[in-house]
């Protein structure tokens, strides 16, 4: 029996709930669960190695993560497979900012293992900036 | 130093900007001695490149010397005389292996944006958008190049600049679209675009072994310079003769032409002027990226079995792709940015021993001071301009 207090009733249900979205959105960090992976010219055992030696990599993947290096066929060298949690500043709406932005976790992740890749095959990462010529008053 | 800017739609300025600085032990700075303004330098001055921001320095074509090197490039000193290929490529990923250098999956910071429009990254590009890395271009006195160890071509002639130029990328990337085609003796090649492509494109068919060469544009001098010069067998005047597909038909007793180039792109107009408005319509309300009319062309004149082979720079999405033509055919459709560094050095063979000349496209010899009048006259055609070389 909804009667005439179905209306306000249904009212205080919707604002309560848009009230606990907002409270979850604002909560700072929510992790999300990420996959990447990228296949990189170079031999398994030489990949693991580099990937071993660098501390910053450790950090990369944190302490629920976890990295793969796998056989990439045909002679492509090795596939490298991630899997993280990253924290999402904003909650929901940071990621949909982020989505927009192209800087969300997984793309950071991505952009992370190609910078791997470069250092392995290229020596080093390719880059842009700073000292790029461009006029002094435009900033890029 | 001086640089050619992006300064809006339809603007660029010569500016003071810093000089370039070695960032990476396999980059070189490069002094330039000549660099040219190309067609798809148009897509980006027109507005029609995403990603394209003021301040940008432009230029893919350029060629100079060698004033410093990174510690770990040892195949090249100060006083070296370099052309410049204008994909960056490392040499090293799996891309680079297979000699696909345009797809080099180590040069592009951005590729992540580039992954977002178009399902995968492509390499750098020297002044060709952040989405294809945001690196400064080759219109200015001078450059930074990266991978220096594995992409410019040492010149040991005396062969002057505007014969060697081209190779940076018209030269190439014309010849890759005659090369895609597989050419087999006795076959028609029908070449939409006399522009500076249109026409080495044309002329590389020839080279390749074509009997007959049809190229097709709107403007008297550019269809004169490819019978005079670039080697083509007829040509067609598509606002005198509408009905292309129809002319290649007859010119070919029905059958079509062997294999079709589109050496036009994004940015192609149509003689009848309510398609013409459709397109461009929507192009202008960014609806659809492209004005695609010389390749839907190129697909409907093809002969059933041929091949149709684009190097027209194409940026997004197109409407009315016309795939039941393609399908229902047995075309072939190959296409790519070039792959510079692997046609390079057999190319240069080719000018040493006087097989093509590609310096015939020039029309145009103005001062790096004078890079905007150099975009207009090239824009709009004034003045018979075909190519345009700028000297610092």
């Amino acid at each position: 029996m909804l009667g005439r207090s179905g209306p306000v009733l249904g009212i205080a249900v919707a604002a309560a709930y848009v009230a606990w979205r907002l409270r979850r959105d604002r909560r700072p960090e929510e992790a999300e669960h990420v996959k990447a992976a990228i296949t990189v010219r170079k031999p398994r055992q030489e990949v693991h190695d580099f990937w071993r030696e660098h501390e910053e990599l450790h950090r990369f993947v944190g302490d629920g993560g976890a990295v793969r290096f796998v056989d990439a066929p045909r002679n492509r060298g090795t596939e490298v497979h991630v899997e993280l949690d990253r924290g999402v500043p904003g909650g929901k709406l940071g990621e949909a900012a982020a989505m927009l932005s192209g800087e969300g976790p997984t793309e950071k992740a991505k952009d992370d293992l190609r910078r791997f890749k470069q250092m392995m095959e290229a020596g080093e990462v390719a880059r842009t900036d700073p000292g790029q010529p461009r006029p002094h008053e435009e900033a890029s | 130093m001086k640089a050619t800017v992006y300064a809006g739609r339809n603007h660029v300025e010569v500016r003071d900007v810093p000089d370039p600085q070695i960032l990476n032990s396999r980059d070189a700075i490069v002094k330039v001695s000549s660099t040219a303004i190309c067609g798809s330098d148009l897509h980006l001055y027109d507005g029609y490149v995403p990603m394209v921001e003021k301040g940008d320095v432009f230029g893919h074509e350029f060629m100079g010397e060698v004033t410093d090197v990174g510690a770990d490039v040892e195949n090249l000193k100060r006083g070296d005389r370099v052309v410049v290929p204008f994909p960056i490529a490392c040499g090293s990923c799996n891309a680079c292996q297979e000699q696909l250098y345009s797809l080099c999956e180590n040069s592009n910071p951005n590729a992540g944006h580039a992954e977002k429009l178009w399902g995968h990254s492509i390499a750098g590009v020297f002044g060709y958008s952040h989405i294809l890395g945001g690196y400064p271009g080759g219109q200015a006195e001078a450059a930074r190049v990266p991978f220096a160890d594995v992409g410019p071509l040492k010149i040991e002639s005396d062969l002057p600049d505007e014969d060697v130029l081209f190779l940076s990328d018209i030269l190439p990337t014309a010849y890759m679209g005659a090369e895609m085609c597989d050419i087999q003796p006795g076959d028609t090649i029908a070449v939409w675009g006399a522009g500076p492509v249109g026409q080495l494109t044309a002329a590389s068919a020839k080279l390749l072994g074509a009997e007959r060469v049809i190229v097709i544009d709107r403007f008297d001098y550019r269809l004169r310079m490819a019978l005079e010069r670039a080697g083509a067998t007829d040509v067609i005047d598509y606002e005198a003769r509408p009905d292309v597909v129809e002319e290649l038909k007859e010119m070919t007793a029905g059958r079509g032409p062997d294999a079709c180039i589109d050496a036009v792109g994004l940015e192609a107009h149509h003689a009848h002027g309510a398609i013409h408005a459709y397109d461009r319509v929507k192009q202008a309300t960014r609806m659809e990226t492209e004005r695609p009319h010389a390749l839907r062309e190129a697909i409907l004149a093809c002969r059933n079995g041929g091949t149709v082979s684009v190097v027209g720079v194409y940026g997004g999405f197109m409407d009315k792709f016309p795939i039941g033509s393609a399908m229902n055919r047995s075309l072939t459709i190959r296409t790519g940015q070039c792959h510079v560094h692997k046609y390079m050095r057999p190319l240069l063979g080719r000018i040493e021993r006087g097989e093509i000349d590609p310096s015939f496209v020039v029309t145009h010899r103005l001062g790096l001071d004078q890079a905007s009048d150099g975009y207009e006259t090239f824009k709009h055609k004034r003045d018979e301009c075909m190519k345009v070389v700028l000297t610092p």
